[in-house]
């Protein structure tokens, strides 16, 4: 083989469906907790903490985003240790649950058109940053336009996700160590402006007249944070030198590392009123707000690209006559969503709209991992016709989206995360209206499983061994 | 494969993916004890479990105690 043609190969495993073998993986644990901690720090870290903080006082909106944020990961980062296992994307490897089909169909509707949204925000809010502090310095014109900005801000992130997930672990290696100690210094300097016995004391309005609801609500939001990283294990996961590498990678930086560094937006939402770190920093004056913007230098187009890698690989494998460049490329339509700012203030309803729907398939996906204990055929998983073993009925695991729509369901009957209204107040208030959504989701999968898929041994073909 | 023969990218994935399948159960061993990509045992998910278990506690006491201290008559 030539080493053109090898290079050739290298360059598709990063870009195509090949499953990646052990001299592919490039990841280390600590890489991937570095990737994982760079693609949530961004502008929506910051967003979400401060609506943590509208929606609660400090104590309890660090409760609810803990929670909210890590505890969903358990289950999900076990998707991360089934994609390093067979080295496939979540194109292929989401087949032996949802089919062939089904995968286009669910990882198409929840996974990238939800991502595109996602990664409008940093844009936005870099655009909307750069502004800010330009106008603070009396500079004016052309050059202070929002839109010029995000859109240099978006190139910059797709450019390294152009380049591959190699170009990504060495950026991320600069770049989150610096963002964290960033952080840690205007955390810093908040507290000793405002006073932590002072920001404990503040009750905010909240997002519903009653405080308690408004707590559980954060707890909503948390958790639709939590599983809106779904459809994303896999493609840092798939070339992580270890299971437990791809495990932890996503447990501690989307889980723990997202809750703890939400922090400091919370302050300045309580303090401040704002749902922009910046604002606090303007209130504080000196230099900070420059210090904020080289964090969002740093931040932001990182961000772009390790979700941009998602985008770009995910539609390289449903299209896989399109270019690299252009499934790269394609994630510019976002800047229509930059131009129009929906995306930005259907933030919050977007995140907890997500966990009613998201939670559930969580759920059943994880289930059905664990109950085939993370084993797969894996040419099976290539075979696209009616004699493939993941084929189930017309390419669809219909089973699937009969126990999450029962699931997401319920979650509905309990409260309309769209209108706010509760239905079910005595659930809802001890457990949210997602949790109990996902639990019966689980158990009808569950039911379906034994009942429908197990006797017909639809999704479960025999499995080959070294 | 030919040392000089031009292939489009396509063709070389396509043949790839099969001489990939064909070994992958061979050489990476998925999940077993001599796997080149090291399986993760239950004993390395107990740190996640215990950290879950302390954080679902975390928030039960939130509600339970901390905020009825933070608002009292609710």
């Amino acid at each position: 083989m030539s080493s053109t043609t090898e290079q050739q190969i290298r360059a598709e495993v990063y870009r195509s469906k090949l499953p990646a073998l052990p001299g592919d993986r490039v990841f280390s644990g600590l890489d991937h907790t570095f990737t994982t901690t760079a693609w949530s720090i961004a502008t929506w870290l910051f967003v979400m903490g401060a609506w943590q903080g509208f929606a609660a006082p400090l104590h309890l909106a660090i409760i609810a985003t803990l929670f909210g944020c890590t505890v969903p990961l358990l289950g999900q980062s076990l998707l991360g240790k089934y994609f390093a296992r067979w080295g496939v994307d979540v194109a292929y490897g989401a087949r032996a649950t949802f089919g062939p089909r089904g995968t286009k169909l669910i990882v198409g509707l929840f996974g990238i058109i939800p991502a595109w949204c996602w990664i409008s925000i940093p844009a936005i809010m870099f655009g909307k940053a750069v502004n800010i502090i330009l106008g603070a310095r009396g500079i004016t014109g052309f050059i202070t336009n929002e839109f010029l900005w995000a859109v240099l801000c978006m190139a910059l992130g797709l450019f390294i996700t152009y380049k591959g997930p190699i170009w990504v672990k060495w950026s991320v290696r600069f770049a989150t160590p610096v963002m964290l100690i960033l952080i840690a210094i205007i955390t810093w300097r908040m507290l000793t402006e405002w006073g932590l016995s002072n920001i404990l004391a503040i009750r905010p309005e909240g997002l519903n007249p009653n405080p308690y609801i408004s707590f559980i609500i954060a707890i909503e939001m948390a958790i639709g944070l939590g599983v809106s990283w779904l459809f994303q294990f896999a493609c840092y996961g798939r070339i992580c030198k270890s299971e437990s590498g791809a495990f932890y990678g996503t447990f501690i930086g989307w889980g723990i590392l997202w809750a703890v560094l939400a922090i400091p937006a919370m302050f300045v939402a309580l303090v401040v009123g704002a749902e922009d770190i910046i604002q606090g920093l303007v209130i504080i004056g000196g230099g900070w707000v420059l210090l904020y913007l080289g964090l969002l230098v740093i931040a932001n187009p990182s961000s772009l690209a390790t979700n941009g890698y998602l985008i770009a690989l995910t539609l390289r494998n449903f299209f896989p006559k399109v270019p690299w460049w252009a499934t790269v490329g394609v994630s510019m339509i976002v800047l229509a969503l930059v131009a129009s700012e929906w995306a930005y203030n259907q933030f919050a309803t977007f995140v907890i709209a997500l966990a009613t729907v998201l939670l559930s398939f969580a759920a059943v996906w994880v289930l059905d991992v664990l109950l085939k204990r993370f084993n797969v055929d894996i040419k099976e998983l290539y075979d696209e016709t009616s004699k493939g073993a993941y084929w189930y009925y017309g390419g669809i695991n219909w089973w699937v989206l009969l126990a999450v729509a029962i699931g997401a369901t319920i979650s509905f009957l309990i409260w309309n995360p769209l209108t706010q209204t509760i239905h079910i107040e005595g659930i809802f208030r001890v457990l949210g209206g997602s949790i109990p959504g996902a639990a019966v989701a689980a158990v009808a999968y569950y039911i379906f499983y034994r009942l429908f898929l197990l006797p017909n041994k639809k999704g479960i073909p025999p499995i080959p061994r070294a | 494969m030919s040392e000089t023969k031009p292939e489009d990218t396509r063709q070389i994935r396509d043949s790839e993916l099969q001489r990939r399948l064909d070994i992958y159960n061979k050489e990476c061993k998925p999940g077993s004890d001599d796997s080149p990509i090291k399986p993760m045992r239950f004993k390395q998910f107990l740190p996640a479990l215990i950290i879950s278990i302390i954080l679902t506690l975390y928030v039960i006491f939130g509600m339970l105690v901390v905020f009825p201290a933070s608002y009292p008559g609710y």
